[in-house]
């Protein structure tokens, strides 16, 4: 069997604005798959979001050096639009709201080699709820990926929701992808 | 069964997965292609290739893709592809005539220029299915920018297809790591 669970974080009624899984990547594997599933922020707002940032060996999450492009369907009713960016601090963007406003973010992201000194990349897709403009729920489909542009040896990943808000809800599973 | 249990057992269901590894290669600098020769094509219905750290020797090259149909490569101009890249604008690449689909669009190859994604593979096996990709990947291009590819390919014939290649549009593999799973059903 070549998917095996490393590691799974389960958030439920959280009081902290950062999650940080770490250590968690390594040299046992290449390719890893983080589903991320029921994510929620405490507080209500549009465009409630939480960015996704590597950490490195040291245990130092990064904070420059992200460029991630990213097709946004903020709702189901308009042409999807560009999200992201070049030279940002985040790597992926997750949206989603206050869980009981039924904001609720559930994706993948597969990263490749993170733990080799070489340029880190993955690929994203989100699906979920949200709130667009102030409190209307949406449908929400990000599809894309994005790039850590150092060579530098990652060990983990955070989640840190905006505007300080908590982090409500999370569920993480990260898996091995056994070569 | 107390709650812990009956978790823990879930995710040991989960742990196990069912997405089996069928070969993984590592190309040596100079090599022109990397072939997949057994692929396991009666055994699964969809197929996993993972691709990491693609650089062409040549700069600007993307990675291709051809199907073997019972031991023959397919290089005419029969495969489809729709798919949507961004970068600095996002625009499309279509086409219903060409004889490559793509791993990996086109790489610098500078220091820190290179692609990693992975395809998903549908119906291979069989001479009477038509074969299909799904594809998501990320890349450094030759100016030193992302780039995000995303989209779908498509070989319309039926035939049984039991080989992938892997290969540099021109030039030579310069680095390229690869694993490809089959998804038990």
């Amino acid at each position: 069997m070549s998917l095996k669970l490393i590691s799974t974080t389960e958030v439920t009624q959280g009081n902290a604005n950062k999650i940080t899984i770490n250590p968690v990547f390594s040299a046992d594997y290449k390719v890893y798959c983080v589903q991320f599933q029921n994510t929620s922020a405490d507080t209500q707002r549009e465009n409630n979001s939480m960015d996704v940032r590597l950490v490195d060996s040291t245990g130092t999450e990064i904070t420059a050096n992200y460029d991630h492009r990213n097709l946004m369907f903020r709702g189901y009713t308009n042409a999807p639009f560009d999200l992201g960016g070049s030279n940002r601090d985040e790597i992926a963007l997750i949206y989603h709201d206050k869980d009981d406003n039924h904001g609720n973010g559930n994706g993948t992201m597969w990263i490749y080699d993170p733990f080799g000194s070489n340029y880190t990349y993955h690929s994203f897709q989100e699906t979920g709820s949200m709130a667009y403009p102030s409190s209307t729920k949406l449908g929400v489909h990000i599809r894309g990926g994005g790039v850590h542009k150092a060579n530098t040896s990652i060990t983990g990943i955070s989640f840190t929701n905006r505007d300080s808000y908590d982090i409500e809800t999370l569920t993480c599973r990260i898996y091995g992808l056994k070569q | 069964m107390p709650l812990g249990s009956a978790r823990f057992g879930l995710l040991g269901l989960v742990a196990s997965g069912d997405l089996e590894l069928i070969q993984h290669q590592s190309a040596t600098a100079g090599d022109s292609v990397m072939d997949f020769s057994d692929i396991k094509e009666s055994d699964y219905k969809a197929h996993l290739l993972t691709v990491t750290n693609f650089q062409p020797n040549t700069d600007s090259k993307g990675l291709g893709i051809r199907f073997f149909e019972n031991g023959t490569l397919e290089s005419d101009t029969v495969y489809q592809f729709g798919y949507k890249y961004m970068d600095t604008g996002t625009a499309n690449s279509l086409t219903t005539s060409y004889s490559r689909i793509r791993a990996i669009y086109s790489t610098g190859n500078a220091a820190g220029e290179s692609g990693s994604g992975h395809s998903w593979f549908y119906e291979l096996g069989g001479s009477s299915t038509q074969s299909y990709q799904s594809m998501m990947h990320g890349q450094i291009h030759n100016t030193g920018g992302f780039r995000v590819v995303f989209g779908g390919g498509y070989m319309p014939q039926f035939s049984n297809v039991d080989g992938i290649r892997l290969y540099p549009i021109s030039g030579t593999i310069d680095a390229l790591d690869a694993s490809l799973y089959g998804l038990k059903q």
